[in-house]
């Protein structure tokens, strides 16, 4: 099995059908990278945008990181675009809890909704609460929030791929998180 | 932020770290196709751009050459030989 730099010269050297088989590779990261930031049903979507914006920027891959790397970088820039997208026709999400979600905020908050052995059912609920909760912040504080305090990412590696300077990156993230508390304080008390 | 929401903030970050999305089958058709018409849009691009100098560019420069060569040669008989030689190489060379 040809390694990923070898495949890549390859590629661009004009074999653009290998491109398949990195696609392959990388295919899991891809959509699980991007199903962590938006909503199911855009998934598909934001990640044949990763690959395509991968084909395009192939050239400037210069092995510095691994293409994993690169390649998460890529996904997460597309995600935010997705967010920017949204901030433009952005429709409040008012949906309150349903009386499943309740019960998973109810067992959350006494710690026992995830004691390891969650069923897929209570996963389920479980993102779809923090799909709620996330979706009622506006989109480049919660990508900025989410990056920084969900994904652990450093500020600056932040900053770069949100496409702002490390100081805006900050104050998204601050108002961010000041909200989702807000939010967590709601949803502690409906639950 | 108080300890149920601490927990419930850490439940979040559990199910944010574990979102899975599993790719359906064929999702790549849509990718290999757009590279497919990224290629034809990259043939065509420099096709153009060889023919905008082969037939716009070239001819403007012989052209102007000429001019300038007329211009510095008294005698026109050897001027005209001499730019029609000229056309000739920017022609070829292009």
């Amino acid at each position: 099995m040809k390694e990923d730099l070898e495949l890549i010269r390859a590629i661009t050297g004009g074999e653009r059908e290998q491109f398949e088989e990195l696609m392959h590779r990388y295919q899991r990261l891809v959509f699980m990278t991007v199903a962590k930031h938006v909503p199911q049903s855009s998934v598909e979507d934001l990640a044949q945008q990763t690959f395509i914006s991968a084909y395009k920027a192939l050239r400037q891959f210069r092995g510095e990181s691994s293409f994993a790397v690169w390649l998460t970088r890529i996904a997460l820039r597309r995600c935010c675009d997705f967010w920017r997208g949204q901030e433009r026709r952005r429709e409040i999400n008012e949906s309150s809890l349903t009386k499943e979600q309740k019960e998973w905020v109810e067992k959350a908050g006494t710690g026992e909704a995830f004691a390891g052995a969650e069923n897929e059912d209570r996963k389920h609920t479980a993102r779809e609460v923090l799909h709620i909760v996330l979706g009622k912040l506006p989109p480049a504080e919660r990508m900025a929030m989410c990056l920084v305090d969900f994904e652990d990412l450093p500020v600056k590696e932040a900053a770069e791929i949100m496409g702002c300077s490390i100081t805006l990156l900050k104050v998204r993230a601050h108002r961010g998180r000041k909200k989702y508390r807000k939010l967590l304080e709601e949803i502690s008390e409906e639950g | 932020m108080k300890e149920r929401e601490r927990r419930i903030h850490e439940a979040f970050k559990n199910a944010y770290a574990g979102a899975e999305c599993e790719p359906l089958a064929g999702w790549e058709k849509k990718v290999l196709e757009e590279i497919e018409a990224d290629s034809d849009r990259t043939f065509f691009a420099e096709l153009g751009e060889a023919l905008t100098w082969r037939f716009t560019l070239a001819p403007s420069l012989a052209a102007v050459a000429t001019l300038l060569y007329l211009l510095t040669l008294p005698d026109m008989t050897s001027s005209l030989l001499g730019a029609t030689a000229q056309v000739s190489v920017l022609l070829l060379v292009n």
